[in-house]
């Protein structure tokens, strides 16, 4: 490279840089590769656009934010990094198989030979055991067609309604929140409310590090107006804590107590949203019976501060300001991820989120709403909207209602009672029903639960007994020890299609670059695979993924979810639309529910709110008392052990780990304990520290530090040689059946 | 060689000495302060050095965290 061609894109660089906070453009600005793509982060649910420059040869060599997508050409590093990992060295670029059982050696084979071992091995458990012996796992990280297509082939051409998915370890609370609450999934807010909001209830979320451009518009939000109120409720003193103007710190698992308490103190403060609550809500205690607003405050009268403090640790005081800091401004967002939702209770914990916002009325105004943030890139839009989960059929229908599974079976062609009625197995009974038998054989796409199941020395077994065919990129990939097939899947922009993200938006990725060696789009694989295992090929009458996505933009047409607006040339040439976008030329949605600004609510409707979710149009607040977590602290196991992301890895860190500049941030888990605590049990730095729980013990290097409180330790888990969830219970959310990942109890001690 | 745009977001009142920090390391340019609370920054370097490029910036009293917008890594393949 030539001197001035360095100062070119170092120019570039600078120009992007200061374009993205909206600054004049310096005359450098061209682009300096040969064409540039659009596209989607691989990683984070924030779903950043990105687009990818591709040199004359067809070969990607650079990356920058998409100035036209939400996040304003704005990228975290492990985003910046992604074309390191599309040449990783690691990558899978043949099928391979084991001939001679679980012990034998993955062996290079061709792809007839593959997807014949495969479909045979799925042929004739079917056969014999019938469909329910076979079962799919997919991912928040496949994309939308990929997720449409194998729910389709699954539940109506293998007739199983086994289809769940990693979505189930993370945002299935979230889901089960929304869907009690309001009637149907998925936010009424956007990102766009961070822009308005005056105060921010950070609440399970430690938004710095697990969604970094989030947390930058965030930032910028209470840097533009000192008014502007941020509220963090977290165990650990993270990043996020930074700009909080309250850091709530409480014993983990306890949040339940302090969000009811609030809901008392909006009443007795008469902070509440009197005209709101009567004309739009209804009360319900856990039985399903119907209550009254009086009597839903005199069971919230019951978390009194003290009783908060009595069970959270948090001073009564803090308690009153948090619940007037959030009644009183006059627009609140709330936003949580993981802390709320992988909970044993995490359902209810969403529930009391959106309670508090009910209450108040901070609920269909710009800046006032309750938005889960969401772990995986297309876990929203992929497995969610497209109900790729063992109880949904597409578009917020469930497979238990009659009604629904003859709209779907009609829209697809195949006989009316093709469908199952009973829903399939959520995802840590499929592992269980696997360890036991009862489940034959697994298409595992996309992801790797060998490294992030709960209980793995449990759940391993199921994978070490089923037949296991995998997509997969990465040899790094703690699953493929157990696959018995393996098919190279095309990565990100070797292949083309859809991501929904947090805010309702859909954005599609075009195809950059060819994909490596022999790998094909994984909607090949899935078509090939299904007809060899004897599908009905009609079922798939698709020649690529567009066609794929304009069947399920089509049965999105008159649902809830509308997005029929969005054909495939709108997509290219847009950087994402929010639904419901019902035609072609409405521009997306920002407000939900909200008369005027939601498509689904008629424009003379009689009020200015229509939650169309519920058949009466009301939204239920529910009386839902405080619970402890499955296995809080005791005097055996006295330390909470809670687990996470890191900034630079993501998830099983398969990808971020091909990086070698990620890696080196991060070479290995390691356990965060507080600097009183390590006092007390003679632990330093880089002590090698055993974690002990009933499951199992390891050791991780120490690392002191004030970011946990006392009593609490935290183990990121991205590290494949320290996989802390075998550390972990498996207890689920009793609704969602989502796993309680966060609270565990342990024993801390130093290796002696 | 690698070339990173990156904004540096910086705790208010602290632009002018985070500025001032980032200049004096060597792999970095500054392209001035915007906002009264972002420094725009490339960096060049070698991708391995990066990450630890960028945990040096993260550790400058003052920095509250940074924002890439550019990655180009054309004479590095
Ligand atoms: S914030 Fe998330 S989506 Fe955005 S660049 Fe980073 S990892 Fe990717």
């Amino acid at each position: 490279m030539t001197l001035s061609r360095r100062d070119f894109i170092k120019g570039s660089a600078a120009a992007l840089a200061l374009s993205a906070i909206g600054g004049p453009c310096f005359a450098a600005a061209k682009e300096e590769a040969d064409k540039w793509v659009k596209g989607v982060c691989r990683y984070c649910g924030t779903g950043c656009g990105v687009l990818v420059g591709v040199n004359k040869d067809g070969r990607a060599v650079s990356i920058k934010g998409d100035p036209n997508n939400h996040n304003q050409g704005l990228l975290c590093l492990k985003g910046a990094m992604l074309i390191p990992v599309i040449y990783s060295t690691d990558r899978i670029t043949e099928p391979m198989i084991r001939k001679d059982g679980k012990k034998s050696e993955l062996t290079k084979v061709s792809w007839d030979v593959a997807l014949d071992f495969a479909a045979k091995r799925f042929k004739d458990a079917v056969a014999e055991y019938g469909p329910d012996s076979i079962a799919y796992y997919g991912s928040g990280q496949a994309l939308t067609e990929e997720s449409y297509l194998a729910n389709k082939i699954w539940k109506a051409g293998f007739r199983t309604n086994n289809v769940d998915g990693n979505p189930r370890l993370c945002m299935a609370s979230a889901v089960g929140g929304y869907m009690t609450t309001f009637g149907k999934d998925e936010p009424m807010g956007t990102y766009n409310d961070i822009d308005n909001a005056t105060c921010f209830f950070i609440i399970g979320s430690n938004t710095s590090e697990a969604h970094p451009v989030l947390f930058r518009r965030i930032a910028r939000r209470k840097q533009s107006s000192p008014d502007v109120k941020i509220i963090v409720v977290d165990p650990r003193r993270t990043n996020t804590s930074r700009i909080a103007d309250l850091h709530v710190f409480f014993k983990p698992g306890t949040d339940l107590a302090l969000l009811n308490g609030m809901a008392h103190i909006i009443f007795k403060e008469e902070l509440d949203d009197d005209r709101f609550i009567k004309r739009y809500l209804q009360f319900q205690d856990n039985e399903g019976n119907a209550r009254s607003l009086e009597e839903y405050k005199e069971f919230v009268a019951q978390y009194t501060p003290e009783k908060v403090h009595e069970i959270t640790g948090i001073d009564p005081d803090m308690v009153v300001k948090v619940a007037r800091m959030f009644a009183e401004s006059p627009a609140t967002l709330s936003l949580w991820c993981m802390g709320i939702n992988q909970r044993s209770r995490g359902v209810w914990a969403n529930n009391l989120i959106h309670n508090l916002h009910l209450i108040t009325g901070q609920i269909g105004r710009p800046g006032a709403s309750p938005l889960s943030l969401t772990g995986q890139p297309n876990a929203c839009g992929g497995v969610r909207d497209t109900g790729s989960l063992a109880h949904l059929l597409p578009a917020g229908r469930v497979v238990a209602n009659e009604k629904h599974r003859n709209e779907i079976e009609d829209y697809w062609g195949v006989p009316r009672g093709t469908i199952q009625p009973k829903m399939g197995h959520h995802t840590v009974a499929l592992f269980e029903n696997m360890a036991s038998g009862n489940v034959k054989a697994v298409f595992i796409h996309c992801t790797n639960p060998a490294h992030t199941l709960p209980h793995l020395n449990k759940y391993t077994k199921g994978l070490e007994t089923a037949f296991v065919a995998q997509t997969e990129c990465f040899h790094d990939a703690e699953t493929l020890k157990y696959a018995d097939v393996v098919f190279p899947a095309a990565f990100w922009c070797e292949t083309e299609g859809v991501y929904g993200c947090t805010e309702r938006r859909y954005s599609l990725i075009e195809q950059a670059v060819a994909p490596a060696g022999q790998s094909r789009p994984a909607v090949e694989i899935l078509m090939e695979f299904a007809k060899r295992a004897g599908v009905d090929p009609k079922l798939m009458p698709y020649k690529n993924s567009a066609d794929i996505w304009e069947e399920w933009r089509k049965l999105s047409q008159g649902t809830p979810y509308n997005f029929y607006g969005m054909t495939r040339e709108r997509l290219k040439k847009e950087s994402g639309i929010k639904w419901p976008c019902p035609s072609e030329d409405h521009p997306g949605t920002d407000l939900r529910y909200v008369r005027g600004e939601d498509p689904l609510v008629p424009v003379n409707h009689e009020t200015k709110m229509f939650f169309y979710g519920r058949p009466d149009g009301k939204p239920i607040v529910y009386l839902r008392p405080y619970q402890p977590p499955f296995e809080p602290a005791d005097d055996e196991y006295p330390f909470v052990l809670t687990t996470g992301r890191v900034i630079d890895h993501w998830h099983t860190a398969t990808m971020t780990g091909q990086v070698p500049e990620l890696r080196k941030a991060y070479p290995s888990a390691f356990v965060e304990i507080n600097p009183d605590d390590a006092k007390k049990l003679n632990i330093n730095n880089g002590d090698p520290v055993v974690l002990e729980t009933r499951r199992d013990k390891m050791t991780f290097p120490a690392r002191v530090t004030a970011t946990c409180m006392p009593g609490l330790v935290f183990c990121p888990f991205f590290d494949k040689k320290l996989l802390v969830n075998r550390l972990f219970h498996d207890a689920v959310d009793a609704a969602s059946k989502e796993p309680e990942y966060k609270i565990c109890a342990t024993k801390v001690y130093k290796q002696g | 060689m690698a070339i990173l745009g990156f904004l540096t977001h910086t705790v208010e009142g602290k632009s002018k000495e985070v500025e001032a920090a980032l200049a004096a390391m060597p792999e970095l340019s500054t392209y001035g302060i915007h906002q009264d609370c972002y420094v725009v920054v490339v960096a060049e370097a070698d991708s391995a050095d990066l990450e630890g490029l960028m945990s040096r910036v993260h550790a400058l009293d003052g920095v509250l965290t940074t924002y890439v917008t550019s990655l180009n890594v054309e004479d590095e393949q």
